[in-house]
């Protein structure tokens, strides 16, 4: 009885950890999903004000590639620096690109 | 009292309204002269004629090896393809010739042109690539391979016809004009060059191995045979080529962005002998 006990009490166990694990997975690839996302409407900003990086898009492409391989840690990271890249992109289009006239003068 | 408020009111305000910004006459003729001016004050011994030979005139030994490598020139097969594929009939019988004035013959250097019923510009290449809609035929690479080697072919029955690059008074075809010359001047990418950078700031100047072509005349070349790709390549496949450079994410082939700038750039040259097809390293 107490061996019966046991077997389920291990049984029970075991699920709650699969189960625990298997939601934790599922945050993490929700995660990357959400990051890739904004990645891509990032660059695509990006691509809008002519500025769009190929690093933005190569550091994209590896956080699509990682996360179709469930590999959601590196697809989170892969993502996260392809918003830092497009951020910066952006920032510099918008920040010169009202002088571009002064160029033609040079 | 009254009148000493409304003057403090007015004074408050005044930072905050912003005076319209002027607007910006569009005037392809003043750019043109502004920029052979330019040219011609960064090389005063240039002849006009002579921007058409790009970076071999900055570099005798390159200049040599240019020499050496015409007396076989690299593009004579492309030519022959080229010229073949042009007479290839399509299967409703016409060819390329019954899409272009003059059967397609001694008419490249009209090219990039405006096109008042799509609103958009029409490179050579896109151009052949219309003319395939028409006759049922799936659109071409606009890059390389066998619409470079047309291109080639056509391009060759214009050499030594001055570039004629028309920008008609039509507010759309001025604003696409406009847009070419923003692309070209605006700096991008993770380098932050613009076009600009290399082929007006540094034309002439070395970029590790390389001489840099002035952007005056080097519409005219195009398509070339590049010795660093092995083939032939279409002036949107340099486009492509530079932007990777900087680490700015090219467009696709035959977007606005990259018509536009291939207007504007052609258009600068306009006068210049057609050189093309060419020959670079």
């Amino acid at each position: 009885m107490t061996r019966m006990f046991q077997l389920l009490c291990g049984a029970a166990f075991a699920t709650a950890l699969v189960l625990s694990a298997a939601r934790a997975a599922n945050a993490d690839a929700i995660l990357a999903k959400q990051s890739i996302a904004v990645a891509v409407e990032l660059q695509a900003h990006a691509m809008n004000l002519d500025d769009g990086w190929s690093t933005t898009e190569a550091a994209l492409q590896q956080a699509q590639a990682a996360y179709a391989k469930h590999d959601y840690a590196m697809a989170l990271a892969q993502a996260q620096h392809a918003q830092k890249l497009a951020r910066i992109s952006i920032a510099q289009a918008e920040s010169q690109k009202k002088f571009w006239r002064n160029e033609v003068a040079n | 009292m009254r009148v000493l408020f409304v003057v403090l009111g007015m004074l408050l305000i005044a930072p905050l309204v912003q005076a319209a910004p002027p607007s910006v006459a569009v005037e392809p003729a003043a750019d043109l002269k502004a920029f052979r001016t330019n040219f011609r004050s960064q090389f005063p011994d240039l002849l006009l004629n002579g921007y058409v030979n790009g970076p071999y005139n900055f570099s005798k030994s390159e200049r040599t090896q240019w020499n050496q490598i015409m007396e076989f020139p690299p593009y004579e097969f492309a030519l022959q393809e080229g010229k073949e594929l042009f007479e290839t009939k399509f299967p409703d019988g016409k060819s390329y010739a019954s899409c272009f004035p003059n059967g397609g013959i001694g008419i490249a250097q009209t090219y990039p042109k405006f096109d008042a019923i799509s609103s958009k510009v029409a490179t050579l290449g896109i151009a052949l690539n219309e003319c395939r809609d028409a006759h049922g035929m799936q659109p071409l690479n606009l890059t390389k391979g066998p619409p470079a080697a047309i291109e080639t072919y056509m391009v060759h029955t214009s050499r030594g016809k001055p570039i004629d690059v028309t920008i008609p008074d039509d507010p759309r075809a001025l604003a696409a004009y406009e847009a070419g010359k923003e692309y070209f001047y605006s700096r991008r990418g993770q380098l932050n060059f613009s076009c600009a950078s290399c082929h007006v700031q540094a034309a002439g100047k070395r970029l590790r191995g390389d001489v840099l072509a002035p952007a005056l005349g080097i519409a005219a070349i195009f398509p070339i045979y590049r010795s660093k790709w092995g083939d032939m390549g279409t002036l949107v496949r340099r486009f492509i080529g530079c932007n990777k450079k900087v680490n700015a994410q090219p467009v696709k082939a035959d977007s606005a962005r990259y018509r536009n700038l291939a207007y504007f750039l052609t258009y600068m040259s306009n006068g210049l002998p057609m050189a093309a097809p060419g020959a670079r390293p």
